[in-house]
């Protein structure tokens, strides 16, 4: 075509190309971000779920601690 | 209104003016939109070293956690062994003299604290305005206060709520030695124990 010769329309579709690959860039770390944020809340929501679960085996293994060892007495 | 927590910078990427002397304004433009590319990835990595640091210290607690308990498990599975109903010896006064099992209620306290806060709102406080310089004024007071608490006070809220506490147990002081006095005969027949919750801090009072 003739019009590629012209190199202000050469330049204009150099544009275009650097504009679509940081356009490539920039949704990518969108994604990243998105995937951070995602997997913090996860981990977190695991993590809270653990703790709970943590809580219930110390009381559990206080309460078979006190059955099992003699007890001082109160005098 | 939600504070956002962590922020990627530079925001725009292409919003930079471009030099008077620059012939190829579009090549220009897209170095200084890969450059600011190049800045938002830096602050990107900073921000996931930061969230993965939190968590690890969080696995980290339950991981101590877990080797406590494990180690007490170990323990108890070894007195299990030990245990003989033959040998031991119980009787009836001891049973009665036992201290009663009670369990440690461990309550959290003071979560929202300074020394919880998460390190990107640390740089968020950091980086607002300071309060005017009231305190220099301070001096000049007749009744030596601190100026600055007259704009902004941290402390306020909690001692409001301190003074709440305090009135609420000098009342409940007096009811009592009102009930004592008035009639001591009867102070614990029929009468309706009224409970009366106390006054819980004011950062986590109900909305009617």
């Amino acid at each position: 075509m003739a019009g590629q010769d012209d190199p202000v329309q050469r330049e204009i579709h150099q544009d275009w190309a650097n504009r679509e690959y940081i356009e490539v860039i920039t949704s990518s770390i969108k994604k990243i971000a998105d995937f951070l944020n995602s997997f913090d809340m996860s981990c977190r929501s695991r993590l809270a779920t653990l703790n709970e679960k943590l809580t219930a085996l110390e009381r559990r293994i206080e309460y078979i601690e006190a059955r099992v060892t003699k007890g001082e007495t109160l005098t | 209104m939600p504070l956002v927590k962590r922020r990627i910078e530079p925001r725009h990427l292409c919003r930079g003016a471009v030099p008077d002397e620059v012939t190829s304004e579009l090549e220009c433009v897209t170095n200084s939109t890969l450059a600011a590319i190049i800045k938002q990835l830096g602050s990107l990595s900073r921000h996931a070293e930061d969230i993965f640091g939190e968590l690890f210290n969080e696995a980290n607690s339950f991981y101590m956690r877990m080797n406590n308990l494990q180690e007490r498990v170990d323990l108890l599975a070894v007195k299990v062994t030990q245990l003989d109903s033959t040998v031991e010896e119980v009787s009836l006064q001891d049973i009665n003299m036992r201290k009663a099992f009670k369990s440690s209620t461990i309550q959290d306290q003071q979560v929202v604290s300074r020394t919880s806060i998460p390190n990107p709102v640390v740089e968020m406080y950091h980086r607002g305005d300071k309060p005017p310089p009231l305190n220099i004024l301070s001096p000049y007071r007749d009744d030596k206060k601190d100026a600055l608490k007259f704009y902004t006070d941290p402390s306020y809220f909690f001692m409001l709520w301190r003074e709440k506490m305090l009135q609420a147990t000098e009342d409940k002081r007096k009811e009592k030695r009102r009930q004592k006095t008035s009639c001591p005969a009867h102070c614990d027949q029929g009468r309706p124990h009224t409970r009366q919750a106390p006054p819980r801090s004011p950062l986590f009072s109900s909305e009617n």
